[in-house]
């Protein structure tokens, strides 16, 4: 088989483009767009109206942030106290594109002071957000916040997500029995017919 | 110009070259063979069994087409002590956990879909203690009331082994409760291990 030069060539560039092509397409799953997507919208003006969905945590299922700090739980295992101090965490996985509304914090309390739970994004690569806040408030135990509305918008390819606590007191006048996400699913785009009657 | 001679056949080789062998790297990553150290086969692992009442079939959800089976499966390592004072260990695989202190308690949060009902809660251990250590799923209100929902123990002393509760029927409702895994060994040491726990639950199909 003879093949002149420039033949030789354009073979080359064509065997090569299916080579990117094969290999590209394998790796296109777990590639990253370059640029983030905005992870907190405040309006809700291209929302259709959706349902709730809710992850709900037991206090007790957080971890110190830090060896440093201890941890206790109550008689009941559900609620979490530190007679150190520190910050709590725990893993959060909700779906890709789901949207976050209201972070809700269940809490025991009888602390001067007043703890604080939020939602925290990473980079992977030593960059953060801190989302969505709550705080404890008052002093007369059992109690429950809710946070303001905050759309934030899951993306699992840019962002790790994370529950955070500090109880900013040392003692077991100060627990976390709880926190609850309120979220909506994905919203697709959903075309009707176009005739409707 | 001057011409570059190629035989057929080296054109055709080089050609099937490209093409497979970026397959078969990518195929590589998804298959383990049974020559890497460590390989244990599916097969062999604890093989469930048709006529265990958490066995899923493809003729179960075939039977109701209005209700969906699953596992979830958490190793028992990624369980820790519900407080601070407790010790925990790790056995040479990785997957299993024992504590130095008897008769404390460890978790991990639970999460399952709405509406999802819980049947079975199948308990993977290591136990040659002469006391059973014990696994159970226990619900919260966040005013610190709880409800303890289905409970499983070891049994025996042979090793390795598993058990499944007795059937339930909880429904997960995630606006009113939180949910834990637990887990107590009433011995010290790695005699009794926790290896894993499984539950079993249906979901209906919209």
């Amino acid at each position: 088989m003879k093949l002149k030069k420039w033949q030789f060539v354009l073979s080359f560039v064509l065997l090569a483009g299916l080579l990117v092509s094969a290999v590209g397409s394998a790796l296109a799953n777990v590639s990253a767009p370059a640029t983030a997507p905005e992870l907190i919208r405040p309006d809700n003006t291209l929302m259709a109206p959706h349902a709730f969905h809710y992850l709900y945590v037991t206090g007790s299922a957080l971890r110190p942030r830090d060896g440093a700090y201890n941890w206790l739980s109550t008689g009941s295992g559900g609620c979490i106290y530190t007679t150190v101090g520190g910050l709590f965490n725990v893993d959060l996985q909700l779906p890709e594109g789901a949207g976050i509304d209201y972070l809700r914090i269940f809490y025991y309390d009888t602390s001067a002071s007043d703890a604080n739970a939020w939602i925290t994004s990473y980079d992977g690569e030593g960059n953060f957000d801190d989302l969505v806040y709550v705080g404890s408030t008052g002093t007369a135990g059992y109690g429950t916040a809710l946070s303001d509305f905050t759309r934030v918008y899951v993306h699992n390819a840019n962002q790790s997500l994370v529950l955070n606590w500090r109880p900013n007191d040392a003692s077991s006048a100060m627990q976390l029995c709880g926190l609850r996400i309120a979220y909506h699913m994905p919203d697709y785009y959903l075309y009707l017919p176009g005739i409707l009657r | 110009m001057k011409s570059i001679h190629f035989s057929l056949r080296t054109v055709l080789i080089a050609l099937a070259l490209l093409i497979l062998v970026p397959g078969v790297s990518v195929l590589a990553q998804d298959f383990l063979t049974s020559a890497e150290p460590g390989y244990v086969s599916p097969e062999m692992a604890f093989a469930g069994s048709p006529t265990d009442p958490d066995y899923i079939a493809p003729s179960i959800n075939g039977t109701d087409r209005a209700v969906s089976y699953y596992y979830l499966f958490v190793a028992g390592s990624a369980l820790r002590p519900r407080n601070n004072t407790a010790s925990w260990n790790i056995d040479s695989s990785g997957g299993c956990i024992y504590t130095n202190s008897a008769n404390e308690i460890f978790n991990v949060d639970l999460q399952l879909p709405d509406g999802a009902t819980i049947e079975y809660l199948r308990l993977y251990y290591y136990d040659t203690a002469a006391g059973d250590n014990r696994a159970w799923v226990t619900s919260y209100d966040g005013a610190d009331g709880f409800a303890d929902l289905i409970t499983v123990a070891s049994t025996g002393t042979a090793g390795y082994g598993t058990t499944l509760s007795p059937l339930s029927s909880v429904v997960v409702d995630n606006f009113n409760y939180s949910y834990l895994l637990n887990w107590r060994a009433v011995t010290a040491g790695e005699t009794s291990q926790l290896c894993g726990l499984r539950v079993f639950y249906n979901l209906p199909t919209p």
